[in-house]
């Protein structure tokens, strides 16, 4: 400014004087007159202007500069870290609820050739085959030959195998990144967690649901399986199905007051890495898929709906000494009674003819509706897609309907439903919802839901699920400690439209403890054959609750249930049998002294 | 002739520029050091996964069960009378052998299924005896020469005097496995 202001005083200094005028004009000339002037002082303002403008920004610059450099030293906690820490492959993991590795995914390496990088095809198939013995050339051959692109040469190599086909060094050959599904436990859990494709897309089981799921986020799936107590049902089971020749069977724990189904076990059994090597029958899954008659253990379900229609009191007799005549068809008991059976003796001697009768005294309709209440009409709610739709015999149903169905025949369900009815009965009548995935914890009680039951009911029904165990056809169920109760089932097989009389589904499902109903283990042989140790019997009571009993004994400690004392146990057996009444019970005391004078064949039931 | 401004802003476009390049290139620096510290973490995490997956297979039941039946023979799933409450446990163990001698009524509440307990007949000592608050039995309990000895004669430690001040024997791990189960069983006779 001040250059400007002295360049403009020596320009004034060489101005002319204007004629006439006697004193000098003042040295510093405001007003500018030419146009000249005035263009030469606007420019010098905007060159001003521009240039303070300029100075702030470079003022600012070298601020932050000042500030970035001298304050940095001491910078806060480190940010957010840049690379998605997830894990390799998008596939979640499966797990147990206690967190054991059920399913994941590994990294692989998979082999392909670029066609139009190999100039010899057939020095590069001889010399790939060499590493790879069972690689198909022919086909690998035309693919070189004939197609476009990077042709699948192998999938999933072994990381010699990556390492030797390297190192051959051909041009064309790349190795891309890829995964594959593995299944640490194999085939302990194999119909629950299924298999994948050679692509890791699911296609049975819980991986195929897991697909259908579409879930957002990748964590793992925690599904309701422990897989201790899969081991000891695999086990017992298996041991089962050995000692008795059987063809096939089928075992499940379920939380009565959840649904939460804690194992599940179909045998035989697969290896879900290689699906395609097993039988079908290793593949079906029996418990959920098979529908089959499920035979006594649905004596249960009858005489819940004869009770709780009001049409049947506990101390009703019924005559049971006759085989029941119903038309051309004659029902018959397998080890006919010499008396008249009350409510709780056709359930402890596992009576068909009572049974029938109960049905026929409550109706067909409730009954019907009954069952209806208990899921049996549908397929199963569950998360696998292997479900089976249980056989119903057409509304409105005869009376030969409505008597065989009473006992278990007739109607065929799949052992999952059996399970659910069973679990709905024990835990006071609170329809159960069977799930595969693990639920968080308190909200088990859930009972938005009408109860199938009364309470009255449901403690009459414990009440004679005990004596089964006590003193009926299951003895051999019992676990002192635990206060077990159940029912056993024989269901005679059907081959063709007869009903054989050499093959059969044995069946046992078991209720602990029964001062607090929680959990339901269940166990089913299908044709077992009796041996020496079972004196030739092969029925429930024979084969398939000795190997309950020995589950429960098990799996009662791992699943935290506290024992009773013998003393304990008294008392909480005399509350559970006290819904009967005294009459009954004293009748009971007597029969069962007299059943201990008689011989010990009665233990064989159906 | 350069000018004392022009000069002055010069100098200070090249310290700037300076420390302008300075930091860029100390930011790539970072920045590629960075991307290869999450490379490494991102093949860390893949090696714990495979392990992982390792460690699943080597811990399934089926073949714990069979280390189990090699390494650890005696071992076998618990049963259901093994599992007890705390009331029912007191009852169940022995007696404490430094409390009063006089504990019969809990022998007679003792359960079928326990093993019959041995009563140690021992009268009650007629002085008062300085017995120490610790729990575990002293070696040299002093007790009156009226009453019977409890029976650790595998120690050949010398019975101190009935009125001396007992002086608690510090226990020592003894490397010589012998003298624990010697001192295991005397106790246990003792009872």
């Amino acid at each position: 400014m001040k250059l400007w202001r002295q360049r403009a005083k020596r320009e004034d200094a060489r101005q002319p004087l204007l004629p006439g005028l006697s004193a000098p004009p003042p040295t510093t000339r405001r007003v500018l007159v030419t146009p000249g002037e005035q263009a030469l002082d606007l420019a010098r303002k905007r060159l001003a202007f521009t240039g303070v403008m300029f100075a702030i920004i470079f003022l600012v610059i070298a601020g932050r500069l000042v500030d970035v450099m001298a304050m940095a030293e001491g910078a806060g906690e480190p940010g957010e870290p840049h690379v998605a820490l997830t894990q390799p492959g998008g596939r979640p993991d499966i797990v147990d609820r206690n967190g054991a590795l059920l399913a994941t995914s590994l990294p692989t390496t998979s082999a392909c050739a670029h066609t139009r990088q190999i100039s010899d095809p057939e020095t590069a198939v001889k010399q790939i085959a060499s590493i790879l013995p069972d690689l198909d050339r022919k086909r690998l051959l035309a693919d070189l030959r004939g197609k476009r692109g990077c042709v699948p040469v192998r999938r999933h190599l072994t990381p010699n195998q990556h390492d030797a086909l390297n190192r051959i060094g051909i041009p064309g050959l790349e190795f891309l990144r890829d995964e594959r599904r593995v299944y640490p436990a194999g085939e302990l859990t194999a119909h629950v967690v299924g298999y994948t494709d050679i692509d890791s897309l699911g296609i049975a089981g819980m991986e195929k649901t897991i697909d259908r799921m579409r879930r957002s986020d990748q964590s793992p799936v925690k599904l309701s399986l422990d897989l201790r107590l899969q081991n000891v049902l695999a086990r017992e089971i298996g041991q089962a199905m050995q000692d008795f020749a059987a063809i096939g069977a089928a075992g499940m724990v379920m939380d009565a007051t959840s649904g939460e189904i804690l194992a599940m076990v179909s045998l035989p059994s697969f290896d879900p890495h290689r699906p395609g090597d097993a039988e079908d029958r290793a593949r079906f899954n029996n418990v959920t898929l098979g529908v089959y008659e499920q035979g006594s253990t649905f004596k249960t379900f009858t005489a819940a709906m004869a009770l709780n229609s009001g049409q049947v009191r506990i101390t009703d007799t019924f005559e049971t000494t006759k085989p029941l005549v119903i038309g051309r068809e004659v029902i018959h008991d397998y080890h006919p009674a010499k008396h008249n059976m009350t409510v709780p003796e056709i359930i402890m001697e596992s009576s068909n003819i009572g049974t029938a009768l109960m049905a026929e005294r409550a109706g067909a309709d409730a009954q019907r509706q009954f069952l209806g209440r208990l899921g049996m009409f549908e397929a199963p709610r569950i998360e696998l897609p292997e479900t089976g739709r249980p056989l119903v015999p057409p509304a409105p149903w005869s009376r030969i309907t409505s008597a065989t169905i009473a006992f278990g025949h007739g109607l065929a369900v799949s052992p999952l439903q059996v399970v659910t009815g069973t679990a709905t009965l024990a835990n006071g009548g609170s329809p159960v919802t069977p799930t595969l995935l693990a639920k968080s914890g308190k909200n088990s009680a859930d009972t938005r839901d009408k109860p199938v039951i009364s309470a009255d009911t449901a403690a009459k029904l414990r009440a004679m699920m005990r004596l089964v165990v006590s003193d009926g056809t299951a003895k051999k169920a019992n676990v002192p400690g635990y206060l077990v109760g159940g029912k056993t089932g024989t269901a005679d097989k059907n081959i063709g439209r007869q009903y054989s009389s050499n093959a059969r589904r044995s069946s046992f499902i078991g209720v602990f403890p029964l001062n607090k109903p929680r959990y339901i283990v269940y166990a089913m042989l299908d044709e077992p054959k009796g041996n020496k140790s079972t004196y030739g019997f092969a029925t429930g009571g024979w084969v398939a609750a000795p190997a309950v009993g020995r589950i429960i004994a098990e799996a009662g400690p791992l699943l935290g249930v506290t024992p009773l004392t013998p003393e304990e146990e008294q008392a909480a057996e005399a509350a559970v049998l006290r819904p009967l009444g005294q009459v009954i019970l004293n009748a009971l005391h007597t029969k069962t002294r007299n059943d201990q004078i008689a011989t010990v064949e009665s233990a064989g039931e159906n | 002739m350069i000018r004392k401004s022009t000069l002055f802003w010069c100098v200070l476009a090249l310290g700037s520029s300076a420390i302008l390049y300075h930091t860029s290139y100390r930011v790539q620096a970072l920045q590629s050091e960075l991307g290869e510290v999450n490379a490494q973490i991102a093949s860390e995490q893949e090696r714990i996964h495979v392990l992982n997956a390792e460690w699943a297979y080597l811990t399934t039941p089926a073949r714990i069960q069979k280390l189990a039946a090699r390494h650890l023979p005696t071992q076998a799933p618990a049963k259901t009378y093994q599992v007890v409450s705390m009331a029912e446990l007191t009852k169940q163990l022995p007696p404490r052998p430094d409390l009063a001698p006089a504990q019969p009524q809990i022998m007679a509440q003792a359960t079928a299924k326990t093993a019959p307990v041995r009563v140690a007949a021992v009268e009650p000592a007629p002085a008062p005896v300085p017995v120490p608050a610790r729990k575990t039995p002293q070696i040299t309990a002093p007790r009156p020469a009226t009453a019977k000895p409890i029976a650790i004669a595998a120690l050949s430690r010398p019975a101190t005097p009935p009125g001396t001040q007992a002086q608690p024997i510090a226990y020592r791990m003894a490397a010589n496995t012998d003298q624990i189960g010697a001192l295991i069983n005397a106790l246990d006779a003792g009872r």
